[in-house]
């Protein structure tokens, strides 16, 4: 056996088989023999059993006939014309074969290696023949599983299922990954002649799946250690998710599995406020291919209330319409909670700046007050007066009117007045701009008089309503107005503040004063909004650091420059109200 | 003028209520009240030999409380101004009590006493008027006197009787009897003590001799 190849017509025709049908991989029940010797349907199995036999005119005995066909010989068809089924041909196709094809003998020697065979294992044709098979290219760690199979397989006796897929060891050391099919070969009086191993070289399929393999685990620990969820779900009515990373659990309460399977509807735990809002600005975003994001509350089951920010695209289907979406969820209750505590503290510093701008008003308030008392004062006597006299008191309706008129001046201004000191709940309501510059003139007129300037209002019409926190804006015009009416008392011009409201950029408002005063020095100009910066003799510099604190909060912008005429001016904007983001 | 002008209490104040509710309450009391919204429209409006007084804010845009004043005092006009303020401020108060204002109220006073001090500014203005107006006519007397006469009013008041001022001029006292008659007559004198007091009102009666016309007598000599 040793020394010479001992290739009979068996197992040429084992070999065959093994090579036709090894790669298929069919996995069928054949009959008695051991299910992991052979795997392929009855059909595959005799096609090449009938092909092999009639190459080589076998003895093959199929495995469906063993048991009661036991020791019956497979009739050889007779080819009148060999051609390409020559047996002579068959080592020719034995090399060519991309499976490696390796028989063994009962004792587990190698009797035969295929050419592809030898070059994944690295020895040359004969160099393996009649070697121990196990001890020469199964790795030392398997040997004694693999060993223990075979001995089991010659046995007959199955040994399980499946494919046998173990590491050999080549002849450079190298370890490569072969998935074996084990075929018995029989002999004539029916017992085990030898075993004919085909194998696929998966080695680098393995290694490819092992990189694979490797990815997936990154990108699972990527996913899962990302400050977020990472999820994809179908674009229908309910967003249905397909993919929910772990962390969904932290700030949904709740399992990926739970939203896989539906148990549980993300959309459910959306704050019914927000839902509405959100789903159109996604859906409107994705109609439109652009990616969209999303600021809304989300209510998980233990009660909490989370911030969600929600960023997403569109991922198109085959036909190119947006149909899944895929995007990341953040949590930024925490950021939502320091912006919150930052804009309260804005909140509380803007009230301690109007209460200190009502103290250094007073004295002009108490004339503005004084103005229409005095009016009623007067009005008033002289109705007494006249009926004291004996006037008609029918003719004293136009003063008493005057009366009533003044009257309300004088509450307007204690109105503005108390609004001004009050704080504030930072909650904006929808305002008319013109209303709110009248209001906030009507406390800045006293400063005026007082610094005899001139104040004046230049209404724009048709503009869009805002959304604002009233009092911070009328703080705002008031501190303008201030820094121009001081501007100019310090410069000695004939003073006249100039207040106009107009549509401003992108469809919101503008607001503009401007004074007479010496303008902006240019070493001033870009510290201007600057806190503590003053160019006053007195005050803390905080007025136009809030002014911009106040607008920038409304989402709006403050600018100032000089005119060309001389005085400077301040511009600040507001935009629309839709266009603000929804606030808590 | 046909009649003597009737007083008018001008009201300057830049707040149109204000200005509507002094004008009613001025008038209801029985005064003639004008208003103006502010002190370039007063000064443009305003004829000196118009009697009656001023109600003027002292805080107004543009020419303020302070600067009517002094406008008013540069054109040599003496109406008496009441200045009326919101604010409580003294030395605003002061400065314009230096400057000759009459009164420096709030606006917070009571009727009675901002018209109390309408009728005194008023009164004052008419006394003012009244003192300007005689003043007017005694000087115009005393240029009807001829230098001789002057002369010897001079003496007169100074209490010399005819015979030293006959003395002292070196004329007769017959001559002196003469001028002394014509110097009570020009004058509108009942006595010797009423020529004193009017010559105490229109100042020293100078013994000018710049009469060009002369009467024949000769000229004085010290």
């Amino acid at each position: 056996m040793r020394g010479r190849p001992r290739i009979d017509h068996r197992t040429w025709g084992a070999a065959l088989a093994a090579l036709l049908l090894a790669p298929t991989g069919v996995a069928a029940a054949t009959g008695a023999l051991p299910a992991d010797a052979v795997l392929l349907d009855a059909d595959s199995l005799s096609t090449a059993l009938t092909l092999a036999a009639s190459v080589a005119g076998l003895a093959l005995r199929a495995p469906r006939a063993r048991g009661p066909a036991r020791g019956r010989r497979l009739a050889a068809v007779p080819g009148p014309d060999p051609g390409l089924a020559d047996p002579g041909r068959l080592p020719q196709y034995l090399a060519a074969a991309g499976v490696v094809i390796v028989a063994l003998d009962a004792r587990g020697r190698v009797e035969f290696v295929g050419g592809r065979a030898c070059r994944v294992l690295g020895y040359g044709p004969d160099e393996l023949i009649g070697r121990d098979w196990c001890r020469t290219c199964v790795p030392p760690e398997r040997r004694g599983m693999v060993r223990n199979t075979l001995r089991r397989l010659l046995q007959g006796r199955p040994t399980g299922t499946g494919p046998l897929e173990h590491e050999v060891v080549t002849r450079a050391g190298e370890r490569r990954t072969v998935r074996w099919f084990n075929t018995l070969v029989w002999d004539d009086a029916g017992g085990v002649a030898g075993i004919v191993k085909s194998g696929v070289d998966v080695t680098d399929q393995r290694r490819a799946e092992q990189a694979l393999r490797e990815r997936n685990r990154e990108w699972a620990t990527l996913v899962a250690n990302l400050p977020g969820v990472v999820y994809r779900c179908a674009l229908d009515d309910g967003f249905s998710p397909t993919f929910v990373s772990e962390r969904v659990r932290e700030i949904a309460g709740c399992a990926p599995d739970d939203l896989l399977s539906g148990r549980v509807r993300y959309l459910d735990l959306i704050h019914p406020d927000d839902l509405e809002r959100v789903a159109a600005e996604a859906r409107r975003a994705l109609q439109a291919r652009r990616p969209f994001r999303v600021l809304y509350r989300l209510c998980p089951p233990d009660g909490t209330v989370r911030w969600i920010w929600d960023q997403g695209a569109g991922i198109p289907g085959p036909d190119g319409e947006p149909r899944w979406v895929e995007g990341f969820l953040t949590d930024v209750t925490e950021q939502r909670r320091a912006e919150q505590s930052a804009r309260e503290l804005e909140i509380r510093l803007a009230h301690a700046e109007r209460l200190t701008t009502m103290g250094e008003m007073a004295s002009g308030l108490a004339h503005e007050m004084g103005q229409p008392l005095f009016a009623i004062v007067n009005t008033a006597r002289a109705c007494l007066r006249r009926l004291e006299r004996g006037d008609d008191p029918a003719k004293l309706a136009d003063d008493l009117r005057e009366v009533a008129g003044q009257a309300d001046r004088a509450r307007a201004i204690v109105r503005g007045m108390r609004d001004f000191a009050r704080k504030g709940s930072g909650v904006p309501v929808l305002a008319d701009v013109n209303a709110l510059v009248a209001d906030a003139l009507r406390l800045a007129r006293a400063e005026a008089r007082r610094h005899g300037a001139r104040l004046r209002f230049q209404a724009g019409r048709s503009l869009p309503s805002v959304a604002v926190n009233p009092v911070q804006i009328a703080q705002v015009v008031v501190n303008l107005v201030r820094n121009g009416i001081e501007a100019m008392a310090e410069a000695g011009a004939r003073p006249e503040v100039l207040v106009a409201t107009a549509t401003g950029g992108e469809g919101g408002v503008a607001v503009t004063v401007s004074d007479r005063g010496p303008g902006i020095a240019p070493d001033t100009a870009e510290r201007l909004f600057e806190p503590f910066h003053t160019t006053k003799g007195h005050g803390m510099g905080l007025g136009l650091a809030i002014c911009r604190g106040l607008v920038e909060a409304h989402g709006g912008r403050i600018e100032a420059g000089n005119a060309p005429e001389g005085g400077a001016w301040v511009r600040f904007t507001l935009p629309p109200a839709a266009q603000r983001p929804t606030d808590a | 003028m046909p009649d003597p002008p009737e007083p008018t209490v001008f009201v300057v104040d830049d707040d149109a209520a204000v200005r509507r509710s002094l004008k009613v309450l001025l008038e209801a009391s029985g005064y003639r009240a004008e208003t103006f919204a502010s002190a370039k429209a007063f000064l443009e409006t305003y004829a000196a030999d118009r009697p009656g007084c001023l109600i003027a804010d002292l805080r107004m845009p543009q020419l303020n409380g302070f600067a009517l004043q002094g406008q008013l005092k540069a054109r040599g006009i003496a109406l008496p101004i009441i200045f009326l303020s919101a604010h409580g401020d003294v030395p605003a108060a002061v400065h314009a009590m230096r400057q000759g204002a009459l009164a420096f109220l709030e606006k917070s006073v009571d009727t009675d006493e901002l018209l109390l001090r309408v009728d005194e500014a008023l009164a004052l203005d008419a006394e003012a008027r009244a003192a300007a107006a005689r003043h007017g006519d005694l000087a115009r007397r005393v240029a009807e006197l001829t230098p001789r006469e002057g002369e010897v009013m001079a003496h007169m008041v100074e209490g010399r009787i005819n015979k030293e001022i006959a003395h002292a001029l070196g004329i007769s006292v017959k001559t002196v009897e003469i001028h002394r008659a014509r110097v009570m007559q020009k004058m509108e004198a009942g006595s010797l003590a009423e020529l004193v007091r009017m010559a105490l009102e229109v100042g020293e009666p100078s013994g000018n001799g710049a009469d060009p016309d002369g009467n024949g007598a000769g000229p004085s000599r010290r």
